[in-house]
């Protein structure tokens, strides 16, 4: 039988599996990127894409809600909502749409990723959320057209986030319904 | 001159919080905010009368709060944790780590390998 501590941790775990903590928010920003790598492919202006970090995270607060309804679970200690609102106020603080226009809209995705990953120590999301950060510059500012043609530019980057985010949250889920049915001793 | 000796770290558990089940409603609720009842049953393989039980418990300490619901098609009873509940679990899960820290590290026994 696990020490009381070893116990708390292990239930920390089942019930962060059980309300889908990683999965969940690895698709709803995966599907942001199918959204934003169309814009990329398209050559959508900047405007289509500024509003996309917010809603991304609060649609991750809809669904974390409708999934409370659901299943009994609540929706945790994460902030989606506060990560939403955030990057809402980014829009209207002074250079904040110029960040999002040097940076790319995906670079603040990758950054609620990592918010989220550091609050729950999860490398789950931050790894993935430092990655996104880093290839969005390379997209908006044209490094990967100019220099990474054989990854296919700029699209190429985004498509590679996009799959990475999407798989990423697949596997997550599949582990987070094993750890859910683990009961700890 | 007699001093009173210090109180073994053992004392200062809360029995409320240390008992097994009623340390696991408050670790689920610590990390999902709030929870109904079916789904605390289900993750602690708890009955309805034992689950009921120690939420009473919890309840009376002031580290629980229930409240009912309804969805339209069924009543629900949800439960959240307190900012005292979630503090005693705090101090309960330090305290213990705390003691296992100061215990000692067992010796493996001799095994006879050694050369005489």
């Amino acid at each position: 039988m696990a020490t009381a501590s070893e116990y708390v941790d292990a239930i920390r775990t089942q019930q962060r599996a059980a309300r889908h903590a990683t999965s969940l928010p690895l698709l709803v920003n995966g599907l942001a990127m199918v959204y934003l790598t169309y814009l990329e492919a398209a050559m959508f202006g900047m405007g289509d894409q500024v509003l996309v970090p917010a809603l991304t995270y609060g649609v991750l607060l809809a669904v974390m809600l409708v999934q409370r309804q659901l299943i009994g679970v609540g929706g945790g200690n994460d902030g989606y909502g506060v990560l939403a609102l955030a990057l809402l106020a980014l829009l209207f603080v002074p250079f904040g749409l110029a960040a999002v226009f040097f940076v790319g809209s995906a670079f603040f995705l990758g950054v609620g990723l990592g918010v989220l990953g550091w609050r729950a120590r999860s490398a789950w999301l931050w790894v993935p959320g430092l990655v996104v950060m880093a290839v969005s510059p390379l997209v908006s500012l044209g490094t990967l057209d100019n220099h990474a043609a054989f990854l296919g530019g700029g699209v190429g980057g985004m498509v590679v986030c996009t799959v990475g985010l999407l798989g990423l949250g697949i596997a997550a889920f599949v582990r987070e319904r094993r750890l859910a049915q683990v009961v700890p001793a | 001159m007699s001093t009173t000796p210090d109180p073994h770290p053992l004392s200062q558990l809360d029995e409320t919080v240390h008992q097994r089940a009623r340390l696991g409603i408050l670790a689920i609720l610590a990390e999902t905010r709030d929870a109904d009842f079916t789904h605390l049953k289900r993750a602690l393989r708890l009955t309805d009368g034992n689950l009921g039980r120690h939420l009473d418990v919890l309840v009376t300490s002031g580290y629980v709060e229930l409240r009912k619901a309804s969805d339209g098609r069924r009543s629900r009873t949800w439960a959240r944790i307190t900012p005292r509940g979630r503090q005693a679990l705090l101090v309960e899960v330090e305290l213990l780590r705390g003691l296992l820290a100061n215990l000692p590290t067992a010796v493996p026994p001799a095994t006879g390998d050694e050369a005489p």
